[in-house]
């Protein structure tokens, strides 16, 4: 009996991963990205990532993240990157993460029931790590959006900030 | 295997025992205590089991144990060391240590549930529930009978209905629906034996006044010794608590091995010890005593 | 003293019209064995239920019940409770707790006693019983005999001044039923407790009882010692039914003359009265049925069956057959082989070895379908697990059903059955609510309804009063007649003596000395029954009541 149940879990596993697909990329690989030659004519967007709101909250984040968080709060300053037709906030960012080598974890749009993307965490700073109003948001030329990272469609010049935040937002001057 | 080695102490000792045991770890991740726990519980299930059964058990959860290590990375992505990626998804080394240390958790968790059940037996959990609320003991008891009663009467009808051709159509959904009619009907018949003995309850006076609990156990000098020592790790595992606690991402934590960490680890060790080397004691003192007689 | 008044009590339950009981009147003086015994539905477990209060029935009562002068409810449940203690019919009905120890502590600690006085208790207890052994034990590990052993002493630990029991004996073996008596009577000589006892089997109480009573459709209509009740009975009704239950000695007494002395109770006087017998003639002619056709229906075949791979063999290569039309008894000592046997034989249970043939061919090739379908049924020694719906009307019609009559057919056989074993009236009832005797007729009608071919028979007389035991009986020799295979496994010798054309004993996974019932008898000294040990001196093949009473009137007294 419990034999059957533990075949029947690996059994299970096994499908699991080979439903979800199995595109292995080793680490090169994957960071390697096609970045866009920037051109005069090209559409761009700017990206930066932020971390500001930890310093003044550092006892509230998890000790074994402190090495983490830059003392001037910026993890990727101000980058310009072209804009594809199509691209939303997410696919910007995930650009942007995979070329300078930064850390990022993400749930995907199926798996959520906003149906869209949500970012879990970026240089291992993730959502509760400083407690449980703690996470990441974003905001596009000064306004936080109100859906996902999926959703939102850029336009050419928009201005990216990904902050993160220890009290949903409050700190940053937004709340729900 | 009853009253004999540790199962001599107390039950509100053996309870404690236990109790501080699955609090100690389920609380922590810490290697060193997942290793020094895994060991002291196989070491005590190998004392109270033949040597194959060990062994079995011992490599059935090893693919238990394989499972979790391998399921966890797809689940948790963040660490340091990144080996490849599956689907956009970093596989970290660190996370393949934590699924390995979920799956000695686990492990850790099945051996001591084991070893538990064998020591802390129904009329101890009956003695304990008593002490609490003396009713409460007897709707304890009431259902420990009730339960293997319903299987008994189940087992019973179900074999009987098989010779009266009650299985015997070709439809699954009769089949289903007279499955369930057999679950009924073996419940009714179970309820109706607890009828009866609350009848014989009463008529043996229960409810007429106060009762009062009666128990075989009496608290002996090794019980007051045992307990002192238990809440004194109790409280040092607290105090320690924020060293002793682990975490595997980003990256491991170091492990600091000062005098004093070893000193912990070792006492926590000998509670994890405890009950086998009373065990082992008892054997050695028999068989010596046997080569002497 | 009179301890127990009861004077013209009449009883109604709650939801029904008939008096369960009819101006019922009688004493019990302290320190007598009363032994009430009577038909099953004749009201004897209401009348005890009606001395113990807490176990009274819902229902009308009037008449007046005097325990020790005082009425009984006006006495305080406390002393009650202690001084009336009840002993019931299923053992495991009766237990609460989970280990033996436990279970004794348990009246003592309703009564709010110290954990001293009752370790003090418990250790008087235990030691009287002899239970040193099994005081740790839980209570699933012990047999149907300490089971009842241990409600005795978890009773008898409050120090009551009346013991009453209901059919204490009737769910166990023999040996336990012998033993429990025993114990029964040592109590009584030892500790001069009252007794009120209702049994059916009275071949090993009546030497220790001082008072007999017999109960009929709610009244008492004899009363006496247990050397006359014999003679009161007889008065009544020359052939009363009720003359079967008494002891085996008592019946061939009374079945020679009308005595009018007191008489015989154990096997011991039965054979001293014999012995006034001559015995020249030892056997009667008689017609003896030639079965020289090998031809059997069932067969096993150096069958080996245990229940897991760690469990030890039951059945270790038996080798069995069983002719056509013939009643085969199984005879042997308690546990589960016999039971597991006929599980094998119905095909409940596959044998690991060997094989068994039904009409020639092996049972595995046989589907579920045609092995249950009108050719083999088989009834459980728990009769109520075959019944799954609500009333016995319904249940029947679902197996008609099953079987595939159509709406028809279904009443037309429904009827037949129904006539046959006389039940029209328990139709509409509750499987459950019914009694042992109509339970079991109930579910072989339910069981005749299958038409099967082979009847098997787990233990049916458990519990079931003589009557029932002779309707039983006639069924049997009636489905016979109609050309049916019938198994039965019991420990009943008296009812495999009166009905079996071939008996087998079952010891050690092995059947052993299959022969004709009279040889088989016989041939034993201590496993035999009651009418060969009183007769064996003079007539060695002499195996039921009936023969010895033939042979006995055959030879005539003996003129010393």
């Amino acid at each position: 009996m419990r034999k059957d149940l533990l075949i029947l879990s690996f059994v299970i596993l096994i499908i699991a991963v080979l439903f979800s697909g199995t595109k292995i990329q080793s680490v090169d690989e994957y960071y390697l990205t096609h970045i866009d030659e920037i051109t005069p004519d090209s559409e761009t967007v700017y990206i930066s990532i932020r971390s500001d709101t930890l310093l003044n909250n550092m006892e509230k984040l998890k000790s074994e993240l402190h090495v983490y968080v830059p003392t001037d709060g910026v993890i990727l300053p101000e980058s310009e990157y072209v804009l594809r037709p199509g691209d939303t906030v997410f696919d910007i960012l995930h650009r942007a993460v995979r070329h300078n080598r930064i850390q990022m974890e993400f749930q995907g749009a199926d798996k959520n029931i906003y149906s869209s993307v949500y970012i879990q965490g970026i240089q291992y700073l993730y959502e509760f790590s400083a407690g449980p109003l703690s996470g990441w948001m974003y905001e596009v030329n000064g306004v936080f959006p109100n859906y996902g990272v999926s959703k939102y469609k850029l336009k050419d010049g928009d201005h990216i900030t990904f902050h993160y935040t220890v009290n949903l937002g409050k700190d940053l001057g937004h709340s729900f | 295997m009853y009253l004999k080695g540790f199962a001599m102490f107390h039950p509100m000792v053996l309870f404690f025992y236990f109790l501080l045991v699955f609090v100690i770890l389920l609380s922590t991740l810490n290697p060193v205590l997942l290793g020094v726990f895994f060991v002291s519980g196989v070491m005590l299930f190998s004392l109270l089991h033949t040597f194959r059964k060990t062994l079995s058990e011992l490599f059935f959860y090893l693919f238990v144990w394989l499972l979790v290590t391998l399921a966890i990375p797809l689940f948790h992505h963040n660490g340091m060391t990144i080996l490849f990626f599956l689907n956009d998804n970093p596989m970290t080394l660190e996370s393949m240590f934590l699924g390995m240390a979920i799956g000695f958790l686990i492990i850790s968790f099945a051996f001591w549930c084991k070893n538990y059940s064998l020591y802390i037996t129904s009329d101890k959990i009956l003695y304990l529930l008593g002490t609490i609320q003396p009713q409460l003991a007897i709707w304890y008891t009431l259902l420990l009978r009730f339960i293997p009663q319903c299987k008994r009467n189940f087992r019973d009808i179900q074999s009987t209905q098989k010779t009266v051709g009650f299985y015997a159509t070709s439809s699954l959904f009769e089949r289903l629906f007279g499955f369930v009619k057999i679950i009924k009907v073996a419940f009714l018949l179970s309820v109706e034996q607890t009828f009866s003995q609350i009848d014989s309850m009463k008529a043996r006076g229960y409810g007429l006044q106060k009762r009062t609990h009666f128990s075989i156990y009496k608290f002996y000098i090794w019980d007051c010794v045992c307990l002192v020592w238990l809440i004194v790790i109790g409280i040092l595992f607290l105090l320690n608590f924020k060293e002793l606690d682990f975490y595997y991402e980003p990256s491991l934590k170091a492990l600091t091995l000062t005098k004093e960490m070893s000193l912990l680890y070792g006492i926590l060790l000998s509670i994890g010890l405890l009950p086998a080397m009373i065990e082992i004691k008892e054997l050695v003192k028999w068989k010596f005593l046997k080569s002497k007689m | 003293m009179e301890i127990f008044k009861v004077e013209n009590v009449n009883f109604t339950f709650a939801e029904s019209s008939k008096r369960a009981l009819n101006a019922v009147s009688f004493t019990i003086q302290q320190g007598s064995f009363a032994v009430l015994f009577g038909a099953s539905g004749s009201g004897k477990t209401t009348l005890l239920q009606l001395l113990k209060r807490e176990l009274t029935p819902n229902g009308k009562r009037d008449g007046e019940i005097f325990y020790k002068g005082e009425l009984l409810e006006d006495i305080d449940a406390k002393t009650l409770v202690s001084e009336i203690g009840f002993v019931m019919q299923k053992p495991d009905d009766q237990i609460v707790m989970d280990t033996v120890w436990h279970e004794l502590a348990f009246g003592l600690e309703n009564m709010g006693l110290s954990n001293a006085q009752i370790r003090k208790k418990i250790a008087e207890m235990t030691s009287y019983f002899g239970m040193g052994d099994w005081f740790h034990k839980k209570i699933s590990e012990l047999s149907g005999g300490q089971k009842q052993l241990l409600n005795l002493a978890s009773i008898l630990i409050m120090q009551p001044k009346v013991l009453i029991l209901d059919e204490p004996t009737s769910q166990l073996d023999p040996i336990a039923a012998t033993e429990f008596m025993q114990t029964l009577h040592r109590l009584h000589e030892d500790t001069g407790v009252t007794i009120i006892l209702v049994e059916h089997r009275l071949e090993d109480v009546f030497q220790f009882a001082s008072d007999i009573m017999l109960i009929e459709n709610g009244s008492i209509i004899a009363q006496g010692s247990p050397r006359i009740i014999g003679q009161i009975v007889k008065k009544i009704n020359e052939h009363h039914i009720m003359l079967e239950a008494l002891p085996t000695a008592t019946r061939i007494y009374y079945g020679l003359s009308t005595f009018t002395n007191e008489s015989p109770i154990t096997i011991r006087e039965g054979m001293e009265f014999i012995g006034n017998y001559k015995n020249e003639i030892q056997e009667l002619p008689r017609n003896i049925i030639e079965q020289k056709i090998d031809k059997p229906i069932l067969a096993m075949k150096d069958c080996w069956f245990r229940y897991g791979r760690d469990f030890p063999d039951i059945v270790k290569g038996v080798s069995l057959k069983i002719q056509k039309g013939e009643i085969f008894c199984i005879l042997g000592g308690n546990g589960a082989g016999k039971t597991t046997l006929l599980k094998l034989l119905a095909g409940q249970c596959k044998p690991y070895k060997g094989y068994v043939l039904l009409h020639d061919k092996k049972m595995k090739k046989y589907s579920m379908e045609q092995l249950y379908k009108k050719n083999i049924a088989l009834l459980p020694q728990n009769p109520k697990t075959l019944f799954l719906q609500s009333t016995i009307r319904e249940d029947y019609e679902v197996t008609a059903k099953l079987i595939g009559f159509d709406k028809m057919e279904a009443s037309l056989q429904i009827e037949r059955v129904m006539k046959m074993l006389h039940i029209e009236s328990l139709m509409d009832m509750h499987p459950h609510s019914v009694s042992g005797g109509e339970l079991q007729k109930i579910a072989i009608g339910k069981l005749l309804l299958l038409q099967p071919k082979i009847l098997l028979l787990d233990e049916p007389t458990k519990g079931i009063d003589v009557f029932a035991k002779k309707q039983l009986q006639q069924l049997l020799q009636q489905l016979r007649a109609q050309g049916m295979t019938i198994i039965i496994v019991t420990h009943d010798m008296d009812f495999a003596a009166e009905i079996a054309d071939c008996c087998g004993l079952y010891f050690d996974g092995e059947v052993l000395a299959i022969d004709v019932p009279k040889s088989f008898f016989a041939q034993n000294n201590y496993y035999t029954t009651a009418a060969n040990k009183i007769a064996r001196q003079l007539y060695p093949n002499a195996v039921t009541c009936e023969d010895v009473i033939e042979l006995c009137i055959a030879n005539g007294l003996d003129k010393k």
